[in-house]
């Protein structure tokens, strides 16, 4: 049974060769609906890799409040060329967040500080971030090489740091890093710890304040405030200023999943009491993925309507075809079934015609799939993962198809008279 | 003795109401194993459908057709399939090859519809082509061949699951004098070898070279030189 089966496959597609032209055209609604399958898997694999991935760097119970520069920041007159503001987040709102919010399991503060990174004669622009040693743990950034920053490191208030591979390769540094000590505007720090680099999507690096313009490093929070101060200058054409902000960043770890959306509305309403101007913002990391997977839920429904339609179209473009091509070998049909076919013969025979066509079909647009799935990935800007699995259902959907939609025709060719169909012209 | 085949009160009618005709009305006949027998007939006379209802093709509105003691009227269809793949070689007018097969594809089909397996098939079906003188055409299509060639590869593809009966319809018709004597001598040999063999000509040399002569003339025998089964 197999074995006919395969051998009625391998005529199938001997029929195809014989009208090239249209056995490609009667394929392109399968290759459509194909390809948007398997963009479609591999757009959703992608997107559900990458949530994943933010989940783990932004965690689903963390609070991120970033301070911010106030819209409304009027220069005083007179002092056009240097400026000093202060705003943001200060050790007071820490200290109330900490106090009064019962939901808070934890709440970080960070500093950053912007300064040169020199090594011989290269320079590169770094940030450094003042942190406690619960931090790195907190947004699960774990050295590769060496260790984290450590309790001691904190109390002591040690010139250490944990940077970036990324920041070594920028500074063309080959040897062994730890212990190494690296200048950071005009001090040193050894560094004691190496992070894997990591491919931040854009939200997630605008929720951490990390930039691909300037590298990482690591420092313990009462280090930075003991070396910089809480002054951080900076020049722009010409003018220069002076901005004073206590806090950067306040990470918050919340209790439990459930009282994220809560928590935050707790802090939003504890900071506004204190605040004139709207100089921080609060980002729920669990929004920003709930707000992702809604994203990719209408991609996958789009995807899905894309492809069953091509698919339905496909579909109906291979009954018309096999109608006329029973038509044209009516007299075939007919020598078939006086030589001995049964119905079933001729079913399995256009049947297996059009699977033929379907899997072709099929195979097509695996192939254009597979191609056009980073191109889609790209215009989506999330990655896509083209999975074997979807490629075997893929081609298993178009070999239903092509049975599905075959069966009627089959089933007509069947049932012709064999005399009548003998006589057929 | 009994006979291969007999038509019982065969009756065949086609159409609805006023416009009922019976092309066949109430044929009593029987062929013996090993007959060559030629129907004969002017057309419309009856003997095509004659022909379908022994080789299975179609059934009688009434009476039966008896092949090897089987009734073929009553017998679903898949099974009537089955006696026309193993019991009846058909040869037709106009060779009824498919053309997107090459001859030994064509020759096969009966074998394949038989169950047959791939290489046992091909050796059949070749040894076959090579006794019919097609030996050195095999991956030939159709097309490529003659009319006495195509008759030839479609006599060998009517003998391949060896058949009780081999039903020839105007099998030289389509061809000119010089194919269609040697197609009537391919008969003649058959027939030598022990085959059964009852066509159907309106040439009367044709019938003459068969052993027993039957008229068909509106749906009725008028006349038959031999009825098997009297003796």
């Amino acid at each position: 049974m197999l074995a006919h089966l395969a051998e009625e496959f391998g005529l199938g597609l001997r029929n195809l060769r014989r009208y090239k032209l249209r056995s490609f055209l009667t394929t392109l609604g399968i290759v459509f609906g194909i390809s948007s399958v398997i963009a479609m898997t591999a757009v959703g694999a992608g997107a559900r890799e990458e949530i994943l991935r933010q989940m783990r760097h932004l965690g689903v119970r963390n609070l991120i409040v970033n301070s911010v520069r106030p819209p409304r920041t009027q220069k005083p007159t007179g002092q056009e060329n240097q400026w000093l503001g202060q705003y943001g987040l200060t050790f007071h709102d820490l200290d109330r967040v900490r106090a009064t919010i019962p939901t808070v399991a934890e709440a970080l503060p960070v500093h950053f500080a912007s300064k040169g990174i020199w090594r011989g004669g290269k320079r590169i622009q770094g940030r450094v971030f003042g942190v406690l040693p619960e931090h790195l743990s907190m947004l699960n950034l774990r050295p590769e090489v060496g260790r984290a920053l450590s309790t001691l490191d904190q109390e002591k208030a040690e010139r250490v740091c944990v940077v970036r591979r990324e920041l070594l390769e920028k500074l063309g540094i080959v040897e062994d890093p730890l212990g190494l000590d690296l200048r950071v505007g005009t001090n040193f720090f050894r560094v004691v710890g190496v992070l894997a680099d990591e491919k931040f999507d854009t939200p997630t690096r605008r929720a951490l304040a990390v930039d691909a313009q300037f590298s990482e490093v690591y420092v313990p929070f009462r280090t930075v405030i003991k070396t910089y101060g809480l002054f951080n200058s900076s020049s722009n054409a010409g003018s220069s200023e002076q901005t004073r902000i206590e806090l950067d960043q306040i990470l918050i770890q919340v209790r439990s999943e459930e009282e994220v959306a809560e928590t935050a509305q707790m802090v939003a309403t504890l900071l506004a009491k204190f605040h004139k101007e709207r100089d921080y913002e609060i980002l729920v990391p669990l929004e920003m993925l709930e707000q992702r997977r809604a994203t990719q839920r209408v991609f996958s429904r789009v995807m899905t309507l894309i492809a069953g339609i091509s698919l339905l179209v496909g579909g109906i473009g291979i009954v018309n075809i096999m109608l006329a091509t029973v038509a044209e070998r009516t007299r075939e049909i007919g020598i078939r079934r006086a030589l001995g076919a049964k119905r079933r013969h001729i079913v399995e025979q256009f049947l297996m015609e059009t699977v033929a066509i379907a899997a072709l079909g099929g195979a097509i647009g695996c192939v254009v799939g597979v191609g056009a799935a980073p191109g889609i990935g790209a215009y989506a800007r999330w990655p896509t993962i083209v999975t074997p699995t979807s490629i075997v259902g893929a081609l298993g959907i178009s070999c239903v198809v092509g049975i599905l939609f075959g069966l009627y025709p089959a089933v007509r060719a069947a049932r012709l008279h064999p005399i009548e169909a003998l006589r057929h012209e | 003795m009994r006979p291969l085949v007999s038509l019982e009160r065969a009756r065949k009618e086609y159409g609805e109401g006023a416009a009922r005709i019976a092309v066949l009305r109430d044929v009593e006949l029987a062929f013996l194993a090993g007959e060559f027998a030629a129907i004969v007939g002017a057309s419309g006379s009856g003997k095509s459908t004659l022909l379908h209802l022994i080789g299975g093709l179609d059934r009688p509105t009434s009476g039966a057709v008896l092949l090897e003691g089987r009734d073929l009227s009553t017998l679903p269809d898949d099974e009537l399939a089955e006696v026309r793949n193993r019991r009846i070689g058909f040869v037709f007018q106009s060779f009824h090859l498919i053309p997107h097969l090459t001859v030994l594809e064509n020759v096969e089909v009966p074998a394949y519809y038989a169950g047959t397996g791939r290489r046992r098939r091909r050796e059949i079906a070749g040894s076959l082509l090579e006794r019919v003188g097609l030996g050195a055409r095999l991956d030939h299509l159709p097309s490529m061949l003659s009319g006495g060639e195509c008759q030839r590869a479609a006599i060998a593809r009517a003998l391949v699951n060896e058949p009780a009966l081999l039903l020839a319809d105007e099998p030289t018709g389509n061809l000119d004098t010089a194919s269609g004597a040697s197609i009537l001598d391919l008969f003649r040999d058959l027939h030598a070898a022990g085959r059964t063999i009852l066509l159907v000509t309106h040439n009367p040399e044709v019938a003459a070279a068969a052993g027993r002569r039957i008229e068909v003339r509106d749906g009725l025998v008028v006349a038959d030189d031999g009825a098997a089964g009297e003796g």
